[in-house]
């Protein structure tokens, strides 16, 4: 199939969840363009995280079709869905803290040598493609400035530190497509809005897409090129910043105004 | 207790407690990357040995081409029962209780195939045809060239093993594993390729732990079987999670076994018949005492959980 340029990124199409009776996300249909810095947005329990969990595969769809690069990538596993190119983070970090930073980025690096037996033990087989690797790795930890702290345990750093270290650990899998859970959860002002300009970074120097769910609507409005609005498992509201901003419902569901 | 025996004893401690080390550690490496106490670990420990003595028999009398035989009967039946069994089962989701009690059935159907071989062969009760001999003696303290084989061989692939853990990418993986299997899948650790060759590892070093075993006593389909308390025993000392913790606790239990029981026979009468108890009692000791064992009590390289 030819790749058609004006095709988004990635589209859903009137998925649905529901957990036990209750509907989590009803009929919701949207796409996300190639390079575009997209925000999902919406009270809580509005179904912004299930919709997340929906994409990456951590959960079952009950209805519905996700569409990645045009494949059907609903019934794929987690990791099937990683290698395809969908890097995600989580709200709180999801991370390996008992390993150092460097460890932690090591880890998604697709087939590595080193990490079939009868090659392990032989360092010399491996330890070119290692060192290739580590540099990467060098190289997306000063994207992100946690590079001093390569060798520290991931428990020891800050929860900013720790929100950088999840982005440059979905870096290191080369994603096309990053899913960002409030990655400004739990992080000082001045913190968060050094966050986005990572993120702002990631699509200007790497090209990669973002869909980012976020709660501190003035940072994500400086960044974001479109915004989704939920509540209660629908689609309430999508436009570019501007609209939404002055966007009498949204006002309404968010600020009660 | 007279001396001589005091130094015998002490050397079977070392000896016994490195054979233990090695299967204790399997016991743990599964524990800690696959989530199960693996009492099928036993027979890949007696796979390993009938491997090495069907080797033997053939003429072959080169312990290491004897042992790397061991090894790939030991991986190999160990591949086999995550492939046919055990990988089914997590698929299906199932308690941790099914998983234990399918590791029994696994191990009482490899045990029961080499009964089955060892009789329509008459393999009961053979050693391994490499003849002993001494290599040191002075006074009462005697060593054999088993010691001089048994021991080093234990040390080296503990040693080893602690190394493939910590520092190449396969064990980095198998130790993400061993803290959080979900997150492993999410950032696209090849999973189902990682455990297999944890299972080939730790079922390779049952296979040579069994050759070692088979070289000091007799082959037979329940030697595996006869040591898997004491090394459950070891194991549970160390937490199932800690690599220092397992080796600590295998010497001790080999000691308890050997050294203790010989003193509390020739002070308290104890008759030595109660030597199978020892490991049930320092299970149910360290559970009751401290179920964590030896972990947070020494953190070393090559834990799985510090």
């Amino acid at each position: 199939m030819p790749e058609d340029p004006a095709r988004p990124l990635l589209e859903l199409k009137s998925i649905r969840k529901d957990f036990g009776g209750l509907r989590a996300v009803d009929d919701v249909s949207l796409d996300v363009p190639k390079g575009a810095i997209v925000g999902l947005i919406g009270p809580n329990g509005s179904g912004k995280s299930t919709l997340i969990n929906l994409i990456a595969r951590a959960t079952n769809l009950s209805a519905g079709q996700v569409l990645f690069n045009g494949e059907n990538i609903s019934d794929l596993a987690s990791d099937e869905v990683f290698r395809r190119g969908i890097a995600r983070g989580y709200q709180e970090p999801a991370l390996y803290f008992k390993m150092t930073v460097l460890d932690n980025v090591l880890l998604p690096v697709k087939d590595q040598r080193g990490e079939q037996p009868w090659y392990a033990p032989w360092r010399r087989y491996w330890q070119g493609d290692e060192a290739a690797h580590a540099q990467t790795a060098v190289d997306v930890l000063a994207q992100v400035q946690l590079l001093q702290h390569y060798d520290t345990l991931a428990s020891d750093l800050s929860g900013g530190q720790m929100k950088l270290l999840e982005i440059a650990r979905c870096l290191m899998g080369r994603p096309e497509l990053l899913l960002l859970d409030e990655p400004t959860a739990g992080v000082a002002p001045k913190l968060a809005y050094e966050i986005f300009q990572q993120i702002a970074r990631l699509r200007d120097d790497h090209g990669i897409t973002l869909l980012i769910v976020e709660h501190r609507l003035e940072i994500l409005f400086d960044f974001a090129d479109y915004v989704y609005v939920m509540h209660l498992g629908n689609l309430l509201a999508q436009g570019k910043v501007d609209d939404i901003a002055s966007d009498a419902t949204v006002r309404e569901v968010y600020f009660g105004d | 207790m007279p001396p001589a025996l005091l130094t015998t004893s002490l050397v079977n401690t070392i000896q016994i407690g490195s054979l233990y080390a090695l299967m204790a550690l399997g016991i743990t490496l599964t524990f800690s990357v696959m989530k199960l106490p693996n009492f099928a670990h036993a027979e890949y420990v007696t796979a390993g040995a009938y491997a090495a003595l069907i080797v033997s028999l053939s003429g072959v009398l080169n312990p290491l081409v004897i042992m790397a035989a061991a090894f790939i009967v030991g991986a190999l039946s160990a591949l086999i029962s995550q492939l046919a069994v055990f990988k089914r089962l997590e698929g299906k989701e199932v308690s941790l209780y099914t998983l234990i009690l399918s590791s029994f059935a696994v191990g009482l159907i490899i045990r029961y195939i080499l009964f089955l071989m060892a009789d329509y062969f008459n393999l009961f009760d053979l050693r391994i045809g490499i003849p002993l001999t001494i290599v040191f003696r002075d006074g009462s303290l005697i060593l054999s060239n088993l010691f001089a084989w048994v021991v080093p061989t234990s040390i080296v692939l503990v040693v080893l093993l602690t190394l493939l853990l910590n520092a190449t990418p396969l064990g980095r993986e198998m130790r993400a594993l061993a803290n959080n299997v979900n997150l492993a899948r999410v950032i696209g650790i090849p999973v189902e390729r990682v455990k297999n060759y944890t299972w080939l590892l730790v079922g390779g070093l049952a296979g040579v732990a069994g050759a070692l075993w088979g070289l000091q006593t007799a082959v037979h389909p329940l030697m595996g079987w006869g040591a898997i308390i004491s090394v459950f025993a070891a194991a549970i000392l160390g937490g199932l999670s800690s690599f220092s913790g397992t080796i600590l606790g295998a010497y001790v239990v080999a000691f308890s076994e050997n050294t203790v029981m010989l003193f509390l026979n020739a002070n308290f009468g104890v008759d030595l018949a109660y030597k199978p108890a020892i490991p049930f009692i320092i299970i149910i000791a360290v559970l009751l005492i401290r179920p964590q064992g030896f972990t947070n009590l020494i953190r070393r390289a090559g834990d799985l959980q510090r």
